[in-house]
């Protein structure tokens, strides 16, 4: 059982080197004729190396902004730029290149293709990356192995526990070796147990030489407690938390 | 092998899900389709085959004849020039003429080909003798088999032969704008024969139409001055190329003659094949341009379906492009595996088609193809490279474009909003 703890803020100041730079940035969802305003004006910096939440209520926009950091959507406006690059400016092809090489994505859900082996996962986004399979299968392997799945490797996803598919999304996620790797709830659909496990492995990669920058949305105040730094998302804007935690609803 | 042309070949993979199952109808379209077409047009490409066959074994490879529609006075000089050019030649006298073979039984629709008994026998090499002999001399015909069971006539039966220039000749036109008996003229009586043998050709029109003669009779029978002809048969050494020798013929004769060859000859005939062979292409191509749709069909929904899956598939670095491949992908694999099987499928039934003909014809008692009409005992089939290779590139461009629509789709999909509701 995890306990609660304080939540360390965030540097409101820009960090020397930082991986995600958010300025001003704006996202709002068209729903008929209204137009409801997600994200209002976010200024923010995350810095490289670190590992980050970013905590808030569900519904609060915490997945948007996360697909906006992904390259997934362009921000309505606003500069964003994450490992050194606009991606306001990139257009649909070379956002898809920048996710392939430079983001890894961690999801609530996993989502791994059924149609394929936990390997064949593993091996995908190396794969549209434009590496070779063989390179990509020795990378899948080993990392699969580094997560403990060396065993289940031919296994295909619903062959496999909630925890062992989430480990071999991390996998997937690494397997390209991001600067950033972002994850949305990845402990979602976890028990305490599997998903203390999890965390677990972000630590090992945020301790890693050359730590690896994490930035990991959350509704669940304990987990953001494994987070470095932590922000909060509120009306849609970030914000740091209090410093002792309200209890959570 | 690319990640696209992976990923297409595990959606394709059947598994518990009725995606799968439609897939699979998609690909056996594509198979019957494709098995279809290419039973067809083998079976049309034999059957050409055999009618020029027959035509080559029942005619000359090419005629020669005056450009003014007469007679060729002197056809030694043609003969000669035909020799010199590498082929064989025989002068033929040929014509329509009316019948008489029953007290008052008249057939208007025979035509007489006079030559020398040896020299029919030598190059018109699907003749069969059926009863008699082939023996010309002497006031002498032998009958085409259609043409002596239509009469009932039979060896040693005497037939009347009419001239029909000489029955022309019997009549004038008058001032008046009216016809009368040629005063001048003397009667014309028919010639009386002898049936000596019934033969037959191998084709049905031929044996239904043709009564040998001897070159003189035949050529008295015209009113024409003795060794004249009507035209000039020549066989070359290749039947189905005979630009050189055609062309070293009109070299060595006058403008006054014209060289046709059997292609020519029969043209229309020729003609009406290719057009029907292109017809049932057009026609049956239908059945994979359905399986095409079905191929569409069958991807819409797939893209529907796994909406989420291209979601994660952009989301980890596929470009629209790679999502568009993946489709498009599925719907090619499906017309190669469709064409495959569906050309194995041809191949076989083409092995075993006389078999499978055999079986029909067994349950149904309905003979396919009667021999009085078709004159083969074995449905006749080829399998053409290239028209295999046109069935297929055909079937698989089409079903590569069915994939085009779903493929559009799906690479339109944002990752974001696809993964948006988990």
């Amino acid at each position: 059982m995890m306990t609660e703890s304080p939540l360390p803020a965030a540097a409101a100041a820009a960090p020397a080197e930082a991986i995600v730079e958010l300025r001003d940035v704006t996202y709002a969802y068209r729903l008929g004729k209204r137009r409801l305003e997600v994200l209002r004006g976010i200024t923010r910096s995350f810095a490289k190396g670190g590992w980050h939440c970013i905590f808030g209520a569900s519904g609060s926009g915490k997945t948007t902004l996360l697909n906006l950091i992904g390259a997934m959507e362009p921000p309505a406006s606003g500069s964003l730029r994450v490992a050194g690059v606009e991606l306001g400016s990139l257009s649909r092809r070379e956002a898809a290149r920048f996710r392939a090489r430079r983001i890894g994505l961690v999801f609530q859900a996993y989502h791994l293709l059924p149609e394929l082996s936990i390997l064949e996962n593993v091996m995908l986004p190396a794969r549209f990356a434009g590496i070779s399979a063989r390179e990509a299968r020795a990378r899948a392997a080993a990392l699969l192995e580094n997560v403990g799945l060396k065993e289940r490797m031919r296994h295909r996803p619903t062959e496999l526990s909630g925890g062992e598919e989430q480990r071999a999304a991390i996998a997937r996620a690494l397997v390209n070796d991001p600067e950033l790797l972002l994850a949305d709830e990845p402990t979602g659909n976890l028990d305490g147990r599997t998903g203390g496990e999890i965390l677990r492995i972000f630590e090992e990669l945020r301790n890693a030489p050359g730590g690896r920058s994490i930035l990991m949305i959350t509704h669940n105040r304990e987990i953001a407690a494994y987070a470095d730094s932590v922000s909060e998302l509120v009306d849609g804007v970030l914000v740091d938390p209090p410093a002792s935690p309200a209890p959570l609803a | 092998m690319s990640a696209e042309l992976f990923l297409a070949g595990r959606y394709l993979k059947p598994r518990r899900n009725a995606v799968s199952l439609i897939t699979l109808s998609s690909i056996l379209g594509v198979t019957l389709g494709v098995a279809v077409l290419m039973v067809v047009l083998a079976v049309m490409t034999g059957f050409t085959d055999l009618m020029k066959e027959k035509l080559i074994a029942t005619q000359a490879h090419f005629q020669i004849r005056a450009v003014n529609g007469g007679v060729i006075r002197y056809p030694k000089p043609v003969v000669e020039a035909v020799k010199r050019s590498g082929g064989e030649a025989l002068p033929v006298v040929m014509g329509p003429l009316l019948a008489q073979y029953r007290e008052g039984r008249l057939d208007p629709r025979v035509v007489v080909l006079g030559a020398p008994a040896d020299r029919i026998r030598k190059h018109l090499t699907s003749l069969e003798v059926q009863r008699g002999t082939f023996e010309l001399e002497g006031r002498r015909i032998v009958l085409g088999s259609a043409l002596a069971a239509r009469w009932g006539a039979r060896i040693g039966d005497k037939i009347l032969l009419h001239s029909v220039n000489r029955l022309t000749r019997m009549i004038r036109r008058r001032a008046d704008g009216g016809i009368e008996l040629d005063p001048g003229a003397s009667a014309a009586l028919p010639t009386e024969f002898t049936v000596a043998g019934i033969c037959s050709m191998g084709k049905y029109d031929f044996d239904n139409l043709v009564i040998f003669a001897d070159a003189d009779d035949a050529a008295e029978l015209f009113d024409l001055p003795w060794g004249c002809a009507t035209s000039v048969f020549g066989w070359g050494p290749d039947p189905f190329d005979q630009r050189v020798i055609v062309s070293s013929i009109e070299s060595k004769l006058s403008p006054a003659f014209r060289v046709s060859t059997w292609q020519q000859e029969n043209r229309q005939l020729l003609e009406v094949l290719a057009v029907e062979k292109r017809m049932m292409f057009f026609l049956l191509i239908f059945i994979v341009l359905v399986a095409a749709f079905s191929i569409t069909n069958t991807l819409i929904t797939s893209v529907y379906q796994k909406t989420r899956e291209i979601g994660l598939l952009k989301a980890i670095g596929a470009t629209d492009g790679a999502v568009t491949r993946v489709f498009i992908a599925q719907g090619l694999l499906i017309g190669v595996i469709g064409s495959g099987c569906g050309a194995l499928l041809g191949w076989l039934v083409i092995f075993f088609r006389n078999d499978i003909l055999r079986l029909v014809s067994q349950w149904t008692g309905m003979s396919l193809f009667p021999k009085e009409f078709y004159f083969f005992n074995e449905l006749p089939a080829r399998i053409v490279a290239g028209d295999l290779g046109f069935i297929v590139v055909s079937s698989i461009v089409l079903c590569t474009l069915g994939a085009v629509i779903p493929a559009w789709r799906a690479s339109r999909i944002s990752p974001a909003q696809a993964l948006r509701y988990e």
